[in-house]
Protein backbone atom coordinates (compact mmCIF):
# COMPACT_ATOMS: atom_id res chain seq x y z
CA UNK A 1 0.00 0.00 0.00
CA UNK A 2 2.64 2.72 1.41
CA UNK A 3 4.69 1.83 -1.77
CA UNK A 4 2.39 1.89 -4.07
CA UNK A 5 1.80 5.59 -2.94
CA UNK A 6 5.50 6.01 -2.59
CA UNK A 7 6.47 4.91 -6.06
CA UNK A 8 3.21 4.69 -8.13
CA UNK A 9 1.30 7.33 -7.23
CA UNK A 10 3.54 10.15 -5.70
CA UNK A 11 5.83 10.39 -8.64
CA UNK A 12 2.85 11.15 -11.14
CA UNK A 13 1.03 13.58 -8.61
CA UNK A 14 4.38 15.68 -8.33
CA UNK A 15 5.08 15.84 -12.06
CA UNK A 16 1.90 16.96 -12.63
CA UNK A 17 1.97 19.57 -9.67
CA UNK A 18 4.90 20.57 -11.77
CA UNK A 19 3.44 20.93 -14.94
CA UNK A 20 -0.08 22.15 -14.17
CA UNK A 21 1.67 24.29 -11.64
CA UNK A 22 4.28 25.95 -13.23
CA UNK A 23 1.92 27.03 -16.52
CA UNK A 24 -0.51 28.39 -13.57
CA UNK A 25 2.35 30.29 -12.38
CA UNK A 26 3.82 31.66 -15.68
CA UNK A 27 -0.11 32.44 -17.29
CA UNK A 28 -0.68 34.73 -13.64
CA UNK A 29 2.39 35.93 -12.35
CA UNK A 30 5.23 35.48 -15.27
CA UNK A 31 7.65 37.81 -14.50
CA UNK A 32 8.06 36.09 -10.85
CA UNK A 33 10.04 33.25 -12.85
CA UNK A 34 13.11 34.26 -11.29
CA UNK A 35 15.57 33.40 -8.37
CA UNK A 36 14.90 36.93 -7.42
CA UNK A 37 18.71 38.06 -7.23
CA UNK A 38 20.22 39.48 -3.49
CA UNK A 39 23.13 40.29 -5.01
CA UNK A 40 22.62 43.91 -4.71
CA UNK A 41 21.78 43.41 -1.37
CA UNK A 42 24.84 41.22 -0.31
CA UNK A 43 27.51 39.77 -2.63
CA UNK A 44 30.02 38.37 -1.65
CA UNK A 45 29.20 35.65 0.17
CA UNK A 46 26.71 34.94 -2.45
CA UNK A 47 29.76 34.37 -4.46
CA UNK A 48 30.84 31.76 -3.00
CA UNK A 49 27.70 30.14 -1.42
CA UNK A 50 26.10 30.11 -5.15
CA UNK A 51 29.02 29.17 -6.69
CA UNK A 52 29.85 26.34 -4.89
CA UNK A 53 26.39 25.23 -4.59
CA UNK A 54 24.86 25.78 -8.49
CA UNK A 55 28.35 23.98 -9.81
CA UNK A 56 28.09 21.44 -7.38
CA UNK A 57 24.59 20.53 -7.64
CA UNK A 58 24.42 21.03 -11.28
CA UNK A 59 27.09 18.39 -11.45
CA UNK A 60 25.28 15.74 -9.68
CA UNK A 61 22.23 15.81 -10.61
CA UNK A 62 23.71 16.02 -14.53
CA UNK A 63 25.20 12.74 -13.30
CA UNK A 64 21.70 11.67 -11.92
CA UNK A 65 20.25 12.42 -15.38
CA UNK A 66 22.92 11.12 -17.58
CA UNK A 67 22.29 7.93 -15.93
CA UNK A 68 18.55 7.80 -16.70
CA UNK A 69 18.84 8.87 -20.32
CA UNK A 70 21.89 7.63 -21.43
CA UNK A 71 21.74 4.06 -18.67
CA UNK A 72 24.35 2.00 -20.67
CA UNK A 73 26.43 4.64 -21.41
CA UNK A 74 26.82 5.34 -17.27
CA UNK A 75 26.37 1.37 -17.02
CA UNK A 76 29.73 0.74 -18.88
CA UNK A 77 31.28 3.49 -17.75
CA UNK A 78 31.04 2.46 -14.15
CA UNK A 79 31.46 -1.13 -14.35
CA UNK A 80 34.84 -1.09 -14.04
CA UNK A 81 36.29 -1.13 -10.52
CA UNK A 82 39.04 2.20 -11.04
CA UNK A 83 36.35 4.18 -12.69
CA UNK A 84 33.49 3.45 -10.55
CA UNK A 85 35.89 4.41 -7.51
CA UNK A 86 37.06 7.36 -9.53
CA UNK A 87 33.48 8.74 -10.19
CA UNK A 88 32.48 7.78 -6.49
CA UNK A 89 35.02 10.28 -4.81
CA UNK A 90 34.34 13.21 -6.96
CA UNK A 91 31.18 12.97 -6.92
CA UNK A 92 31.04 12.70 -3.42
CA UNK A 93 32.86 15.99 -3.05
CA UNK A 94 31.07 17.73 -5.44
CA UNK A 95 28.41 16.86 -3.21
CA UNK A 96 30.58 18.12 -0.08
CA UNK A 97 31.20 21.13 -2.08
CA UNK A 98 27.76 22.13 -3.01
CA UNK A 99 26.58 20.98 0.84
CA UNK A 100 29.06 23.55 1.96
CA UNK A 101 27.65 26.36 -0.38
CA UNK A 102 24.48 25.67 0.79
CA UNK A 103 25.12 26.25 4.23
CA UNK A 104 26.92 29.47 3.10
CA UNK A 105 24.01 30.70 1.22
CA UNK A 106 21.58 29.93 4.78
CA UNK A 107 24.34 31.61 6.83
CA UNK A 108 23.49 34.81 4.94
CA UNK A 109 20.42 34.70 4.89
CA UNK A 110 20.14 34.39 8.66
CA UNK A 111 22.81 37.11 8.83
CA UNK A 112 22.64 40.09 6.46
CA UNK A 113 19.81 41.56 7.56
CA UNK A 114 18.66 43.26 4.44
CA UNK A 115 18.66 39.33 3.30
CA UNK A 116 16.69 37.83 5.57
CA UNK A 117 13.76 40.47 5.24
CA UNK A 118 13.39 39.42 0.79
CA UNK A 119 13.29 35.92 2.19
CA UNK A 120 10.18 34.21 1.89
CA UNK A 121 8.92 31.20 3.90
CA UNK A 122 9.11 29.18 0.88
CA UNK A 123 12.62 30.06 0.69
CA UNK A 124 13.50 28.16 4.18
CA UNK A 125 11.48 25.31 3.10
CA UNK A 126 12.81 24.51 -0.22
CA UNK A 127 16.40 25.32 1.67
CA UNK A 128 15.21 22.71 4.22
CA UNK A 129 14.31 19.99 1.54
CA UNK A 130 17.32 20.72 -0.37
CA UNK A 131 19.77 20.58 2.82
CA UNK A 132 18.04 17.08 3.68
CA UNK A 133 17.85 15.79 -0.19
CA UNK A 134 21.94 16.43 -0.34
CA UNK A 135 22.48 15.13 3.39
CA UNK A 136 20.58 11.61 2.26
CA UNK A 137 22.81 11.54 -0.76
CA UNK A 138 25.90 11.97 0.76
CA UNK A 139 25.15 9.71 4.04
CA UNK A 140 23.95 6.94 1.13
CA UNK A 141 27.30 7.51 -0.53
CA UNK A 142 29.37 6.64 2.27
CA UNK A 143 26.78 4.20 3.81
CA UNK A 144 25.35 2.34 0.83
CA UNK A 145 28.17 2.23 -1.66
CA UNK A 146 28.36 2.23 -4.49
CA UNK A 147 25.03 4.16 -5.41
CA UNK A 148 26.48 5.37 -8.70
CA UNK A 149 26.55 1.93 -10.05
CA UNK A 150 23.63 0.05 -8.56
CA UNK A 151 21.17 3.53 -9.21
CA UNK A 152 21.42 2.46 -12.86
CA UNK A 153 20.05 -1.16 -11.86
CA UNK A 154 17.48 0.17 -9.08
CA UNK A 155 16.43 3.55 -9.68
CA UNK A 156 16.91 3.82 -13.29
CA UNK A 157 14.73 0.87 -14.23
CA UNK A 158 12.25 2.15 -11.82
CA UNK A 159 12.06 5.71 -13.79
CA UNK A 160 11.70 4.16 -16.90
CA UNK A 161 8.95 2.27 -15.63
CA UNK A 162 7.11 5.62 -14.28
CA UNK A 163 7.91 7.12 -18.24
CA UNK A 164 6.51 4.22 -19.78
CA UNK A 165 2.93 4.60 -17.54
CA UNK A 166 4.05 0.82 -16.07
CA UNK A 167 5.26 1.77 -12.36
CA UNK A 168 7.61 -1.28 -11.21
CA UNK A 169 8.02 -0.01 -7.50
CA UNK A 170 9.37 -3.82 -7.04
CA UNK A 171 12.87 -1.83 -7.73
CA UNK A 172 12.50 0.12 -5.67
CA UNK A 173 10.90 -1.32 -2.18
CA UNK A 174 13.66 -3.35 -1.20
CA UNK A 175 16.50 -0.38 -0.91
CA UNK A 176 17.39 1.02 2.59
CA UNK A 177 14.94 3.86 3.70
CA UNK A 178 17.71 6.42 2.58
CA UNK A 179 17.40 5.66 -0.38
CA UNK A 180 13.56 5.91 -0.56
CA UNK A 181 13.20 8.63 1.13
CA UNK A 182 16.12 10.19 -1.57
CA UNK A 183 14.09 8.87 -4.59
CA UNK A 184 10.52 9.79 -2.87
CA UNK A 185 11.99 13.81 -1.54
CA UNK A 186 13.08 14.39 -5.56
CA UNK A 187 9.57 14.20 -6.37
CA UNK A 188 8.79 16.32 -3.61
CA UNK A 189 11.52 19.11 -5.04
CA UNK A 190 9.57 18.69 -8.23
CA UNK A 191 6.09 19.43 -6.55
CA UNK A 192 8.24 22.25 -5.60
CA UNK A 193 8.80 23.75 -8.72
CA UNK A 194 6.22 26.15 -9.05
CA UNK A 195 5.90 27.13 -5.38
CA UNK A 196 9.39 28.24 -4.75
CA UNK A 197 11.98 29.95 -6.63
CA UNK A 198 13.65 26.76 -7.73
CA UNK A 199 11.18 28.40 -11.34
CA UNK A 200 14.58 29.79 -11.98
CA UNK A 201 15.62 26.64 -13.80
CA UNK A 202 13.96 27.42 -16.64
CA UNK A 203 14.72 31.27 -16.99
CA UNK A 204 18.63 30.11 -16.07
CA UNK A 205 20.63 32.79 -18.89
CA UNK A 206 21.73 29.38 -20.29
CA UNK A 207 22.06 31.10 -23.73
CA UNK A 208 24.89 32.81 -22.35
CA UNK A 209 26.83 29.69 -23.09
CA UNK A 210 26.53 30.53 -26.65
CA UNK A 211 25.66 34.28 -27.44
CA UNK A 212 28.75 36.11 -28.88
CA UNK A 213 30.49 37.77 -26.06
CA UNK A 214 30.48 41.15 -24.34
CA UNK A 215 33.24 43.29 -23.55
CA UNK A 216 32.57 45.58 -20.31
CA UNK A 217 34.94 48.49 -20.40
CA UNK A 218 35.51 49.87 -17.12
CA UNK A 219 36.52 53.60 -17.06
CA UNK A 220 38.87 53.01 -14.03
CA UNK A 221 40.78 50.50 -12.57
CA UNK A 222 38.79 48.79 -9.06
CA UNK A 223 41.23 50.29 -6.15
CA UNK A 224 43.33 47.34 -5.13
CA UNK B 1 -11.71 -52.33 -15.38
CA UNK B 2 -11.61 -49.87 -12.62
CA UNK B 3 -11.18 -53.58 -9.91
CA UNK B 4 -8.19 -54.17 -12.61
CA UNK B 5 -6.86 -50.47 -11.72
CA UNK B 6 -7.36 -50.64 -8.23
CA UNK B 7 -5.27 -54.16 -7.80
CA UNK B 8 -2.77 -53.08 -10.10
CA UNK B 9 -1.92 -49.55 -8.25
CA UNK B 10 -2.02 -52.43 -5.06
CA UNK B 11 0.77 -54.10 -6.21
CA UNK B 12 2.62 -51.13 -7.50
CA UNK B 13 2.55 -48.61 -4.46
CA UNK B 14 4.93 -50.56 -1.96
CA UNK B 15 7.29 -50.88 -4.99
CA UNK B 16 6.80 -47.68 -6.24
CA UNK B 17 7.63 -46.49 -2.50
CA UNK B 18 10.18 -48.25 -1.97
CA UNK B 19 11.95 -46.71 -5.38
CA UNK B 20 11.20 -43.14 -3.99
CA UNK B 21 12.99 -43.74 -0.81
CA UNK B 22 15.85 -44.65 -2.57
CA UNK B 23 15.57 -41.77 -4.66
CA UNK B 24 15.10 -39.65 -2.17
CA UNK B 25 18.36 -39.91 -1.10
CA UNK B 26 19.96 -39.83 -4.45
CA UNK B 27 18.35 -36.49 -4.86
CA UNK B 28 18.80 -34.92 -1.01
CA UNK B 29 22.05 -35.81 -2.24
CA UNK B 30 22.22 -33.52 -4.96
CA UNK B 31 20.09 -30.46 -4.39
CA UNK B 32 19.45 -30.81 -1.02
CA UNK B 33 22.42 -31.46 1.46
CA UNK B 34 24.79 -28.24 0.32
CA UNK B 35 22.37 -26.07 3.08
CA UNK B 36 20.78 -29.26 4.84
CA UNK B 37 21.43 -32.19 6.82
CA UNK B 38 19.06 -34.86 8.30
CA UNK B 39 20.05 -34.97 12.30
CA UNK B 40 23.53 -33.12 11.16
CA UNK B 41 22.35 -29.92 12.62
CA UNK B 42 21.46 -26.47 11.10
CA UNK B 43 23.94 -25.69 8.11
CA UNK B 44 22.62 -22.81 5.48
CA UNK B 45 19.61 -24.17 6.25
CA UNK B 46 17.82 -25.90 9.14
CA UNK B 47 18.43 -29.65 9.99
CA UNK B 48 15.45 -31.84 8.63
CA UNK B 49 15.14 -34.49 10.99
CA UNK B 50 11.93 -34.66 12.22
CA UNK B 51 10.56 -32.41 9.53
CA UNK B 52 7.23 -34.49 9.26
CA UNK B 53 6.57 -34.17 12.94
CA UNK B 54 6.61 -30.19 12.50
CA UNK B 55 5.62 -29.05 8.78
CA UNK B 56 2.29 -30.65 7.24
CA UNK B 57 3.19 -32.56 3.89
CA UNK B 58 1.00 -29.84 1.60
CA UNK B 59 3.27 -27.24 2.95
CA UNK B 60 6.43 -28.94 2.57
CA UNK B 61 5.83 -30.14 -1.18
CA UNK B 62 4.97 -26.64 -1.49
CA UNK B 63 7.83 -25.10 -0.57
CA UNK B 64 9.77 -27.84 -1.98
CA UNK B 65 8.60 -26.90 -5.63
CA UNK B 66 8.62 -23.35 -4.99
CA UNK B 67 10.19 -21.67 -2.22
CA UNK B 68 9.76 -18.28 -3.70
CA UNK B 69 6.35 -18.41 -4.11
CA UNK B 70 5.40 -19.57 -0.77
CA UNK B 71 8.01 -16.63 0.28
CA UNK B 72 6.30 -14.24 -1.80
CA UNK B 73 2.69 -15.55 -0.74
CA UNK B 74 3.27 -13.64 2.72
CA UNK B 75 3.51 -17.58 4.60
CA UNK B 76 4.05 -16.99 8.22
CA UNK B 77 6.29 -19.59 8.59
CA UNK B 78 8.34 -19.31 5.21
CA UNK B 79 8.85 -15.69 6.86
CA UNK B 80 10.25 -16.94 10.58
CA UNK B 81 12.68 -19.00 8.21
CA UNK B 82 13.94 -16.67 5.78
CA UNK B 83 14.46 -14.26 9.39
CA UNK B 84 16.12 -17.28 10.94
CA UNK B 85 18.35 -18.03 8.16
CA UNK B 86 19.00 -14.98 6.63
CA UNK B 87 18.44 -15.73 3.34
CA UNK B 88 15.46 -17.14 1.35
CA UNK B 89 15.64 -20.69 0.03
CA UNK B 90 16.62 -20.40 -3.93
CA UNK B 91 13.85 -21.92 -5.97
CA UNK B 92 15.99 -24.99 -7.39
CA UNK B 93 13.32 -26.12 -10.13
CA UNK B 94 12.37 -29.51 -8.19
CA UNK B 95 10.40 -31.59 -10.24
CA UNK B 96 7.14 -32.73 -8.91
CA UNK B 97 8.55 -36.60 -9.05
CA UNK B 98 11.71 -35.34 -7.26
CA UNK B 99 9.61 -34.00 -4.73
CA UNK B 100 7.56 -36.89 -4.15
CA UNK B 101 10.73 -38.79 -3.75
CA UNK B 102 11.92 -36.32 -1.27
CA UNK B 103 9.38 -36.37 0.66
CA UNK B 104 9.67 -39.95 1.18
CA UNK B 105 12.65 -39.39 1.90
CA UNK B 106 12.26 -37.11 4.94
CA UNK B 107 9.54 -39.30 6.38
CA UNK B 108 6.50 -38.10 4.54
CA UNK B 109 5.37 -41.84 4.11
CA UNK B 110 4.70 -45.19 5.79
CA UNK B 111 7.13 -46.72 2.98
CA UNK B 112 9.99 -44.41 3.07
CA UNK B 113 13.25 -45.63 4.48
CA UNK B 114 13.73 -44.31 8.42
CA UNK B 115 15.90 -40.95 8.02
CA UNK B 116 19.61 -41.59 8.66
CA UNK B 117 20.48 -41.25 12.38
CA UNK B 118 24.12 -40.50 11.42
CA UNK B 119 25.09 -36.77 10.52
CA UNK B 120 25.40 -36.06 7.06
CA UNK B 121 29.51 -36.07 5.69
CA UNK B 122 30.84 -32.18 6.14
CA UNK B 123 32.27 -32.07 2.89
CA UNK B 124 30.04 -32.34 -0.44
CA UNK B 125 29.82 -35.25 -2.49
CA UNK B 126 29.84 -32.95 -5.86
CA UNK B 127 33.43 -32.17 -7.45
CA UNK B 128 35.45 -29.29 -6.80
CA UNK B 129 34.06 -25.71 -8.70
CA UNK B 130 34.40 -26.15 -12.24
CA UNK B 131 34.40 -22.48 -12.69
CA UNK B 132 38.11 -20.46 -12.39
CA UNK B 133 38.40 -17.99 -9.63
CA UNK B 134 40.07 -15.23 -11.39
CA UNK B 135 37.29 -15.06 -13.88
CA UNK B 136 34.96 -14.58 -10.91
CA UNK B 137 36.99 -11.84 -9.41
CA UNK B 138 36.90 -10.16 -13.09
CA UNK B 139 33.11 -10.59 -13.07
CA UNK B 140 32.79 -9.72 -9.47
CA UNK B 141 34.79 -6.24 -9.85
CA UNK B 142 33.52 -5.65 -13.04
CA UNK B 143 36.70 -6.19 -14.85
CA UNK B 144 34.65 -8.56 -17.01
CA UNK B 145 30.89 -7.61 -17.96
CA UNK B 146 28.13 -9.89 -17.66
CA UNK B 147 26.75 -11.31 -20.75
CA UNK B 148 23.06 -10.83 -19.78
CA UNK B 149 24.37 -7.23 -18.76
CA UNK B 150 23.76 -7.24 -15.09
CA UNK B 151 25.59 -5.27 -12.86
CA UNK B 152 29.20 -6.57 -11.45
CA UNK B 153 28.32 -7.87 -7.95
CA UNK B 154 30.83 -4.84 -6.42
CA UNK B 155 28.15 -2.47 -6.76
CA UNK B 156 26.16 -3.82 -3.58
CA UNK B 157 28.57 -5.93 -2.62
CA UNK B 158 31.79 -6.69 -0.83
CA UNK B 159 34.14 -9.49 -0.19
CA UNK B 160 37.83 -9.77 1.10
CA UNK B 161 40.58 -9.12 -2.09
CA UNK B 162 39.25 -6.66 -4.00
CA UNK B 163 40.71 -3.49 -2.89
CA UNK B 164 41.13 -1.44 -0.24
CA UNK B 165 37.97 0.65 -0.98
CA UNK B 166 36.21 -3.08 -1.29
CA UNK B 167 32.82 -3.35 -2.62
CA UNK B 168 29.21 -1.93 -2.04
CA UNK B 169 27.29 -1.92 1.00
CA UNK B 170 23.76 -2.29 0.00
CA UNK B 171 24.33 -5.98 0.37
CA UNK B 172 25.97 -8.03 2.59
CA UNK B 173 29.47 -9.05 2.50
CA UNK B 174 30.36 -11.94 0.80
CA UNK B 175 32.93 -13.54 2.38
CA UNK B 176 31.49 -16.08 4.44
CA UNK B 177 28.62 -16.92 1.44
CA UNK B 178 30.27 -19.88 0.52
CA UNK B 179 29.79 -21.49 3.36
CA UNK B 180 26.96 -19.87 4.69
CA UNK B 181 25.03 -21.22 1.47
CA UNK B 182 26.36 -24.39 2.20
CA UNK B 183 29.39 -24.45 -0.27
CA UNK B 184 28.98 -24.80 -4.49
CA UNK B 185 25.88 -26.22 -5.17
CA UNK B 186 23.93 -24.44 -2.48
CA UNK B 187 25.65 -20.53 -3.76
CA UNK B 188 25.19 -21.56 -7.36
CA UNK B 189 21.99 -22.83 -6.50
CA UNK B 190 21.10 -19.10 -5.04
CA UNK B 191 23.02 -16.93 -8.21
CA UNK B 192 20.92 -19.32 -11.12
CA UNK B 193 17.31 -18.42 -9.19
CA UNK B 194 18.81 -15.11 -7.31
CA UNK B 195 16.06 -15.52 -4.75
CA UNK B 196 16.94 -12.04 -2.71
CA UNK B 197 14.02 -10.01 -3.01
CA UNK B 198 16.46 -6.63 -4.15
CA UNK B 199 18.72 -8.64 -6.54
CA UNK B 200 15.46 -10.27 -8.27
CA UNK B 201 13.74 -7.46 -10.36
CA UNK B 202 17.21 -7.16 -12.02
CA UNK B 203 18.52 -10.37 -12.20
CA UNK B 204 15.17 -12.08 -13.37
CA UNK B 205 15.72 -9.48 -16.55
CA UNK B 206 19.57 -9.92 -16.39
CA UNK B 207 20.32 -13.43 -15.38
CA UNK B 208 24.03 -14.98 -15.13
CA UNK B 209 24.92 -17.55 -17.18
CA UNK B 210 25.94 -21.09 -15.79
CA UNK B 211 29.68 -20.39 -16.71
CA UNK B 212 29.58 -17.43 -14.91
CA UNK B 213 27.61 -19.20 -11.83
CA UNK B 214 30.65 -21.47 -11.80
CA UNK B 215 33.36 -18.71 -11.83
CA UNK B 216 31.80 -16.33 -9.31
CA UNK B 217 31.18 -19.47 -6.79
CA UNK B 218 34.69 -20.45 -7.37
CA UNK B 219 35.91 -17.04 -6.51
CA UNK B 220 33.71 -17.03 -3.12
CA UNK B 221 34.96 -20.37 -1.97
CA UNK B 222 38.04 -18.90 -2.27
CA UNK B 223 37.09 -15.61 -0.50
CA UNK B 224 37.57 -16.42 3.81
CA UNK B 225 41.40 -17.08 3.10
CA UNK B 226 42.00 -13.41 1.89
CA UNK B 227 42.27 -10.23 3.75
CA UNK B 228 39.94 -7.48 4.03
CA UNK B 229 39.76 -4.04 4.92
CA UNK B 230 36.98 -2.39 6.60
CA UNK B 231 38.20 1.16 6.87
CA UNK B 232 36.46 2.19 3.29
CA UNK B 233 34.18 4.80 4.35
CA UNK B 234 36.43 6.50 6.06
CA UNK B 235 39.30 6.43 3.06
CA UNK B 236 36.09 7.38 0.74
CA UNK B 237 35.32 10.05 3.10
CA UNK B 238 39.16 11.30 3.04
CA UNK B 239 39.89 11.26 -0.51
CA UNK B 240 36.69 13.53 -1.09
CA UNK B 241 37.27 16.20 1.88
CA UNK B 242 40.76 15.93 -0.09
CA UNK B 243 39.57 16.73 -3.71
CA UNK B 244 36.98 19.12 -2.21
CA UNK B 245 39.76 21.44 -0.44
CA UNK B 246 42.23 21.05 -3.40
CA UNK B 247 38.87 22.37 -5.65
CA UNK B 248 38.21 25.11 -3.29
CA UNK B 249 41.75 26.40 -2.79
CA UNK B 250 42.08 26.63 -6.65
CA UNK B 251 38.40 28.44 -6.74
CA UNK B 252 40.27 31.24 -3.92
CA UNK B 253 43.27 31.42 -5.94
CA UNK B 254 41.72 31.57 -9.63
CA UNK B 255 38.98 33.86 -8.35
CA UNK B 256 40.98 36.10 -5.89
CA UNK B 257 40.96 38.82 -8.69
CA UNK B 258 37.64 38.64 -9.84
CA UNK B 259 35.99 41.87 -10.81
CA UNK B 260 33.74 42.95 -8.17
CA UNK B 261 31.17 45.61 -8.29
CA UNK B 262 31.98 49.10 -8.30
CA UNK B 263 30.40 50.26 -5.15
CA UNK B 264 32.57 48.43 -2.80
CA UNK B 265 35.63 49.87 -3.86
CA UNK B 266 34.41 53.30 -3.72
CA UNK B 267 32.90 52.52 -0.27
CA UNK B 268 36.41 51.23 0.76
CA UNK B 269 38.22 54.24 -1.10
CA UNK B 270 36.30 56.54 1.15
CA UNK B 271 37.01 54.53 4.41
CA UNK B 272 40.47 54.56 3.61
CA UNK B 273 40.58 58.04 3.11
CA UNK B 274 38.76 58.93 6.17
CA UNK B 275 41.00 57.10 8.11
CA UNK B 276 44.68 59.34 6.86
Amino acid sequence: MWNTVLFSVIPYVAVALAVVGGIWRYRTDRFSYSSQSSQFLESRALFWGSVSWHYGILLILGAHVIAVVLWTVWGALVNDQGRLLVLEVIGLAVSLLSLAGLAVLAARRLSVPRVRSVTSPMDWVLMVVLAVQVILGIWMSLVYRWGSEWYVHTSVPWLHSLVKLNPKPEFMVNLPWIVKAHAVLGFGLIALFPFTRLVHIVSAPVTYLWRSYQLVVWNRRAAQ
Amino acid sequence: MAAGLAVAAAVLVPATGAWAADDGKAVFDQLCQGCHSIGGGDKAGPDLAGLADRRDRDWAEQFILAPDTVIASGDATAKELVAKYGAPMPNLAVTQSQADALLTHLGYADTAAPAPATPEPAAPATPAPAGDAERGKALFTGGNDFVEGGPSCLACHSVAGIGSLGGGQVGPDLTGAYAKFGGQQGLQAALKSVPFPTMAPIFQREPLTASEQADLTAFLADAPNRSRTSDAAAKLLGLSVGLAVIVAALALLLWRGRLTGVRRALVNQVKESRLR
